[in-house]
This record gives structure tokens, sequence and C-alpha cells, in this order.
């Protein structure tokens, strides 16, 4: 495979400097999160101290894979823009994101999500969780790390045996001192430079055609739809979309991705958390479909103005894609003029998406070895520095394993694509149902909680050699019945695993309520007084900016004190919830602190007084100012 | 569970699935399998009822009390979010059928 085009050895080794100079920075920038780390949920939660923007826009970094340029370019050359259709369609589930299952990770407090198994239901439940959610996991670091081991290879005919571990080195490196403090901002990084090399990768294809109209008067009108075809292609069609993706994926990709369930965790409060979700769905997705599918409508418009004029375009040479798993890599190749420089970025590009995807994983990853293995099974009681250690070599470990299964992939038959899909559509159904079930639904019992997810998971495996058994619900719904399910196996996989926890909840016993109050959606509000140890108090307040730290150590570890006047602006009683952060914006929360706020009359309005402790758990330096906000 | 709850659930699974049958039927005997305005409906037309089943569930369990705090503001904006995301796809079929095609 040479991803088609040709590179001299000058090109090779340019390109190869760039994306090598762009890993190197990276690793550095995020070792230098090391400082943030005093305990492992700083290490893995960043002491849930974030602003929204800080998580939602690393998440387009981690949302974007490696595979995901060569996989939407390909779809969005073949099917045209209803490639965008996968990144567009997760509105509907919102509802039971934003206003129920974020309100109960994060006010119960939940570190991971086999946890939330185990106090919902028991420990079997966490256990099954467990490895259904490693598996997950597991395969897209492996899939990621294949298939820019596959597109290294490609390009410049570097081994995947020697490109897959020295890159693993890196992203290990910064992981495992950094934590998620050092993930968060190199994603940040990693996503600005995503979408300026999208930005150029598109850009230069547009002004090969001749402009915007040019583009999009070439497109032919199957190319320009935002959906595909009912039922046609057996692969992409928008009722398998519909059920299997926008249903079944949006809510793995939500409700189970550990990486992504860790994000909103780093966030102040749920309500930031629900402007980063509203400003991931609204914004960031449908921004990342065109950066990683563009390439791919300006290729199909790019070729068909070329055969219709009958000669290459002016200035560039004629394209021809014979594989279409290669649109992006030559597109972006030919309409750069064959610039090295700019095409090693582009490269570099490639590596951000890997790096930023596979990051959040093995954080992730760890995470779990750390709370639902390490810490319950090995080691219950230990200090923080032991666990800190711990999750540093869990990451390590993570990071290992990933690395092997580039193995297992190298192994697999059929297409990128079909491997990515055929995978993950027979993981999920099973546990995304029992969570939904588990949240939404209190009488779901402990039993049927894990004997769906065993059965639901092995009905689903069976459909892979036994397609036909989907063929009735295929009918039921107007889907495709043609043997090839990908995304109407989801379905299945939870229709079954739906059908059977209901049942068996019908014949066996719930958890008493008192068991799982701030587990199920009817419970928040419980949760909610428990999350603050006190009743909340809803009302508004405004914000107040730029006060000056005194310090008192006779005040406690985590109290405040206002002055009368700016406790009534924050509309804030004492006890209140409040959160203290760093003036400065661009920081995002870095440097902040959740502490409970007090009156003192003696105070003057423009003062804020704490404890040395409290100061430095914020990590307020001396001389700034601090921004003070009521949580509830 | 609440008896109102249950009567609720009762009624509406028969009537959910009874229309997931008929409904992208009637769709193709109307508009045809192969019409781009058959995949929008069928695509918003469920979510849509997936959609208000959310909804639905969020304001009866209490999860979003309109009022309190920020609900509602969150609440108004699932609601636009939704008809955004409709009207831009609509917006964007009817374009892509209007303009003139080169070549």
């Amino acid at each position: 495979m040479n991803y088609g085009i040709e590179l001299s050895n000058q090109s090779a080794i340019i390109i190869g400097v760039v994306a090598v100079f762009y890993v190197i920075v990276i690793t550095v920038f995020g070792g230098y999160f090391a400082r943030f780390n005093k305990n492992i949920n700083d290490f893995f939660y960043s002491g849930q101290r974030f602003s929204w923007w800080l998580p939602a826009a690393s998440m387009i970094a981690t949302g974007i894979g490696s595979y995901s340029y060569l996989k939407y370019s390909e779809q969005g050359f073949n099917s045209g823009m209803s490639s965008t259709m996968t990144y567009m369609n997760d509105w509907f589930i919102l509802p039971f994101f934003i206003f129920g299952w974020l309100p109960i990770i994060y006010f119960s407090r939940i570190k991971s999500i086999p946890e939330y198994f185990e106090r919902r239901f028991n420990r079997t439940a966490r256990y099954i969780s467990l490895v259904i959610i490693m598996a997950y996991m597991f395969f897209y670091i492996g899939y990621n790390l294949y298939t820019i081991g596959v597109a290294m290879e490609g390009m410049f005919g570097f081994p995947q045996m020697y490109s897959v571990p020295l890159l693993s080195i890196f992203l290990g490196a910064y992981v495992t001192f950094g934590g998620q403090t050092a993930v968060i901002f190199t994603d940040l990084f990693q996503g600005i430079m995503l979408y300026i090399a999208g930005g150029i990768a598109i850009f230069a294809g547009i002004y090969a055609l001749g402009g915007l109209t040019e583009w999009w008067e070439w497109l032919p009108i199957s190319h320009r739809l935002p959906l595909v075809h009912l039922t046609d292609n057996p692969k992409f069609n928008t009722a398998g979309l519909f059920w299997g993706e926008a249903l079944a994926g949006s809510i793995a990709f939500t409700f189970m991705n550990q990486g992504f369930i860790m994000r909103y965790l780093t966030i102040k409060s749920v309500d930031e958390g629900r402007k980063a979700g509203f400003f991931n769905v609204l914004i960031t997705l449908p921004l990342s479909a065109v950066i990683v599918g563009a390439v791919g409508w300006i290729g199909r418009s790019l070729i068909n103005k070329q055969n219709a004029l009958g000669h290459a375009l002016e200035g560039y040479n004629f394209i021809e894609i014979d594989n279409t798993f290669h649109t992006f890599i030559i597109i972006c190749w030919e309409t750069v003029h064959q610039n090295p420089w700019i095409f090693g970025f582009i490269v570099a590009a490639l590596m951000a998406a890997l790096m930023s995807t596979i990051d959040t994983l093995i954080n992730a990853c760890a995470a779990i070895g750390i709370y639902d293995l390490y810490k319950p099974l090995v080691k219950p009681e230990a200090t923080d520095e032991h666990y800190l250690k711990a999750a540093r070599w869990a990451s390590i470990i993570t990071t290992v394993i990933g690395t092997l299964l580039v193995i297992w992939f190298n192994q697999q038959e059929g297409s990128l694509m079909s491997i990515h899909y055929k995978g993950i559509m027979i993981i999920i159904p099973s546990i995304v149902t029992t969570i939904f079930l588990g949240a939404f639904w209190r009488k779901f019992t402990p039993t049927a909680a894990c004997v769906s997810m065993v059965m639901g998971s092995a009905i689903t495996m069976i459909t892979v050699w036994y397609p036909s058994v989907i063929d009735g619900l295929a009918r039921f719904v107007s889907g495709p019945e043609n043997g090839v399910y990908i995304y109407l196996r989801a379905l299945f996989g939870m229709c079954v695993t739906g059908v059977i926890g209901i049942a068996i909840s019908f014949i066996t016993q719930p958890k008493k309520d008192e068991d799982i109050v701030g587990l199920t959606i009817d419970t928040i509000d419980e949760s909610m007084k428990i999350y603050k140890g006190g009743e909340p108090n809803f009302e508004l307040g405004e914000k107040i900016l730029k006060l000056k730290v005194s310090l008192n150590e006779t005040l406690s570890y985590n109290k405040i004190q206002l002055s009368p006047n700016n406790m009534n602006i924050l509309k804030a009683k004492d006890g209140d919830l409040t959160y203290i952060a760093d003036s400065r914006w661009f920081l995002g929360g870095l440097r902040s602190e959740h502490v409970k706020a007090f009156e003192n009359k003696e105070l003057k309005d423009d003062e804020i007084l704490m404890s040395t402790p409290t100061k430095d758990s914020a990590y307020l330096l001396d001389g700034k100012t601090v921004d003070v906000e009521k949580i509830f | 569970m609440k008896k109102s709850n249950k009567i609720l659930i009762g009624a509406l699974i028969p009537i959910v699935l009874i229309f997931i049958y008929f409904y992208p039927r009637f769709l193709i005997d109307w508009l045809g399998k192969s019409n781009p305005w058959t995949s929008y409906l069928y695509q918003y037309t469920f979510g849509l009822i997936f959609f208000s089943l959310g909804i639905l569930l969020i304001l009866r369990t209490k999860a979003c009390q309109l009022g309190r705090g920020r609900d509602s503001l969150w609440f108004k904006i699932l609601i636009a979010g939704f008809f955004f995301f409709a009207s831009f796809h609509g917006f964007w079929i009817f374009m892509s059928l209007a303009w003139p095609v080169k070549g």
C-alpha cells in the first residue's frame, strides 16, 4: 500500500521531521502538567475544577480519531455530504443526558462506570460491565494505533513494528506523568491543530476547484444531500444509521465512554457540564464532521470537473483515486502542490488525532484499573501518594496492552472500517441498554442487569455467524434486509437485552429505594442535597470578579469569607457551595477550588478571606485576584 | 411507580410499536424509497418520538423543574436545538435539489 502518492526521499524526510517535531512538542507540553497532580482525584478528574469551555474544546480532538480523516473522507467521496450523519444526529438523546445521566454521575460522585454498576446493582454487575467497557476502550486504543501504523507504513514505508511502539512511548510518557490535566490541555492544543490542518486541506481543495460555488455546482445531487438513501447501501443507510448510530452509538459514546464521562467530571458544576454538552453537539460535532469529511466532498467535485473538462485542472496534476480509502492523502498531497512542509503539517494533524483520542482512553482505562481493580481488590487502604504511583503504573500497563493489540488487528481480515464497526456494534448494545434501564427505571433489578448483560452480549455475538436472525427486526423498522447488518445489529442487541432485562425484572427483587438514592433519574434532588451537604440554593446570583485574597489561618480548610454585600450579589447563604478561581479566564479553572462561603461583616467588598491550605489547594498565586461564583 | 405513569407507559408502548411498523411503509408508498425527503421524515419523526420520550421523562420525574435555577433555559435550548437541526437539514435538502448541477 503506498497511499496513491509517490514521495521522494527528500519529501519523506521533511514530512517525517515535521511530524516527529510535533510529537516531541506535545510530549513536553503535556509533561508540564504533572505539577497539578497531588492525588488521584487530580490525576484522573483534575479536581473537578475546570470551566466548561476547556473540556468542551478539548473534546474536539478526542472525538476525532486517527482513522476519522481517512474513513470519513472516503465516505464523503463515495456517498457525499451524508458522511456528516454520524456527527449530526446526537440531539435526540440529549434530554436523557443533560437532565438524566450527567447529574446522576456528577452528584453521586461516580468515579467510573463499573462503580455505578456496583452501587446501582451489585458487585457482579460491576465486573461484568468492567469486562465489556475495557473491551470497548482497548478496542479503540488498539484500533487507533493500528490505523496510524498502517498509514505510516503506507506513506513512508516505516514498519508498524517500529512506528507504533515509538508513538506509544511518547503518548504514554505525558499521560503517565500529566494525567487528565495534561490530556485536557494537550487535547485543546491538538484540537486547534486539527482544525487548522483540516482548514488548510479544505482551503487548498476549494482553491483548486475555483471557489465554493464551483465546488457545490460540480457536486452531484446524491453527494449534496445531508441524509443518505433509506436502505440502498447495506453499510451506510438512513434507517440503519438512525437506530444503530443515532441511538445506540450516540448513547454509547455519551453514556459509557469512560473517557468522555471523565471529561465531564472535570467540570466545575453540572450547569457548566450542560453548557459543554450542548456546545459539543451543536458546534463541535458538526464542525468536526466538516473537517474530517470535506476533503472527500472536494475530491468528488474535483474529479467530476476534471473528467468533464477532459484534462487536469490548470496548475495541478491529473488526479486519480483507485482506492477510495486513500482519498484524503491523495487530494491533500495534490492540492497543496506536493509541498512536503504543508503536507507534513497535515500528517502531524493525523498524529494529533491519534494522540488526542488515545491519551483520553489510556487515562480512562487507568482510572478503571485503579478505581475498580486495584483499590477495591488489591489495596483498599493506602496513601494518596501510593495510589498516584499506582495510577501512573496503570497508565503504562494500559499503553503496553493497547500496543500489543495492534498485533491482533494485523491478523484481522477485511477493511479498516468493517473491523471498526463490527467490533463496536457487537460490544456496545448490551451495556448501553443496561445503563439506560438502570438510570431511568427504578424497578430494574440487579439480577436482571447481570443476566441481560451476559445474554445480550452472547446473542449479539451469535448474529455475526447467523445474521439472518436480524431479518425480522430489519423488516419491522423498514431497514435494509441484506444480511450485511452493521448498525441494525446494535438495535437488535439493544432490543434483546432490553426484553431480557425487563422480563427478569418482573420476577426478581429490585434494590431498596434507599439503596439507590441518586442513582436513578427520579432521585437526583436527594443526590444534590447529599452532594452539597445541605439544602440546595437555586436562586441565581451574579459572579463577583477580581477579589484580593487575604489570609486568615483560623479559617477551616475549604471555607472562605466574603462581605455581606458580596454574599448578596452571589445570592448566597452561609454554607452555600461556591467556586473560586484565578481571575485570568484563559486558565479555564486550572487554578481554582470548590469552597463553602460564609459572611464576614468586617470584610471589604474587594476582599476574600481564606486559609493557606485552601489557597494552596486552589493553586492560587500570590498577588493574583480571584473570581467567585455560587454553584448552588 | 404511580398508577398514572403505569397507564401512560402501558398505552405508549403499543402505540409507538404500531407507529414504528406502519409509518415507514406509509412514507415509502407516498414518496418512494429513493426520495431524500423519505430519509428526512424517517429520521426526524422517529427522532422526535425518542426525543419527546426523553422530554416527558425528565419532566415527569422532576429531573427538570421549569423555573428552578437555569432549568428553564436548558429546557428551551433542548427544544430549540431539535428544531434547529430539523430545519437545517430540511433547508440543506431543499438547496441540494434546487441548485443546478454542472457536468
